[in-house]
């Protein structure tokens, strides 16, 4: 059993978290802490988790966690991660931090991108931005991971193989996101943008341009092709709690064939339980839709061919609180430790839901 | 019996008792194919009929 702490238990992301890791084979939840609920037993905040544990919130400890865990989830806001993570690296343990403080790999770009210099570069070095699917490799055996935004992780898995596959010509300069996101995506603290009466039925443009995401796309997709590429990236708040649909739009001359489409997405995730291929001729749900995702470790892709224009839609959807952000971090964790990447996430979606 | 699906390439297991005419589906894109002829073992798929789906809107 591996003795694991979750930090900034009380969000979103932190509750996730300890959903996932209370029945989880492998691990012992041995903390979860908050600034705010310290005392508080956890199924207060997180009324889902009454009956699953007597565990209470405590105040981050750095040099305790360092005694009594292994490995740590780091769950903080950005900007607030960098100050608690280096004390945990610091001291040997393995960590998974969900925010934005160690994702991108150039620290000239956190001023650009975040507003602040970043004050470890030494660390960012360090750290692997993981996404299994695409370099479990570097994960294992990686002491310090880095877990990608939630509309980041979705539109990478289905654009990665299209642009890995240079026989398929996408054009690098000209690649468009669109992310309809759901509240939850916007985290546990109500603002007046998220009180019910101004959120519901809303489709809200939230970030129509300069997306923060669009650097570790743009980040992860350069190094799989080698070459530059430039992405533009919009998000929407759109009327689900949970859920990302991420519509991607390529352009390519000549169109591509389906099947040659096919082939670059089964090159890259056969054998990757998490990703499925969702494009079907029959039934309501042709092609991936974040209702058939929602409480599981899946990202659905699937992808539309506009001959007439040199189009190539990639569509993908995920639960943007687990295969977003707790449950990529989870299978992170399972490399990191040598275990089964599925293990403890297995669970199918819920449907109705 | 196998045979590719002409759609994404995924293969298509079609039962040795098959008959000309019989319907099979592609288990990854849902395609379906009418078994066109089968001789010394191996068959021929041609594309099925399909209705087109817009959901009206």
């Amino acid at each position: 059993m591996v003795r694991v702490a979750v930090l900034g238990a009380s969000g979103y992301i932190g509750g996730e978290l300890l959903r996932l890791l209370l029945q989880h084979p492998e691990a012992e939840l041995v903390a979860a802490t908050s600034r705010t609920h310290a005392g508080e037993y956890v199924f207060r905040v997180h009324p889902n988790l009454r009956g699953t544990t007597e565990l209470k919130f405590s105040s981050f400890d750095g040099g305790g966690l360092a005694g009594s865990a292994d490995l740590a989830f780091a769950a903080l806001p950005h900007g607030e991660s960098v100050k608690a993570v280096p004390q945990l690296a610091d001291a040997g343990l393995k960590v998974i931090d969900l925010s934005a403080d160690f994702r991108l790999s150039d620290s000239r770009m956190y001023p650009v991108w975040y507003g602040y210099d970043h004050p470890r570069p030494d660390l960012l070095e360090k750290f692997v931005l993981s996404i299994p699917e695409i370099n479990r490799d570097k994960v294992k055996g990686a002491s310090l991971v880095s877990s990608p935004g939630c509309t980041a992780i979705t539109a990478i898995l289905a654009l990665a193989p299209l642009l890995k596959d240079k026989s398929l010509g996408v054009d690098r300069d000209h690649i468009v996101v669109d992310a309809k996101v759901g509240s939850s995506g916007a985290g546990g603290k109500p603002s007046l943008s998220t009180h019910f009466s101004e959120r519901f039925n809303v489709v809200r443009p939230y970030k129509p341009a300069g997306h923060r995401h669009s650097a570790e796309i743009e980040q992860v997709l350069a190094s799989l092709s080698g070459e530059r590429v430039a992405v533009s990236m919009s998000a929407h708040a759109v009327n689900m709690v949970r859920g990302i649909l991420s519509t991607s739009h390529l352009f390519v001359s000549p169109p591509p064939k389906p099947i040659d489409v096919w082939k670059a997405y089964r090159a890259m995730y056969s054998g990757s339980y998490f990703v499925r291929m969702v494009r079907d001729k029959q039934g309501p749900f042709r092609l991936p839709d974040p209702k058939l995702v929602i409480g599981s470790n899946f990202c659905d892709v699937g992808f539309e061919i506009e001959e007439r224009t040199g189009r190539l839609v990639a569509l993908s959807a995920t639960d943007n609180l687990v295969k977003g952000a707790a449950g990529n971090a989870v299978q992170s964790m399972n490399l990191m430790l040598g275990l089964d990447e599925k293990t403890g996430l297995t669970m199918a979606p819920l449907h109705p839901v | 019996m196998n045979a590719d699906c002409a759609e994404c390439g995924a293969g298509i297991s079609v039962p040795e008792d098959a008959i000309v005419g019989e319907i099979v589906s592609c288990k990854d894109c849902s395609s379906e194919y009418e078994v066109a002829e089968i001789s010394s073992g191996s068959v021929l798929l041609k594309p099925a009929e399909e209705a087109g789906e817009d959901w009206g809107e």
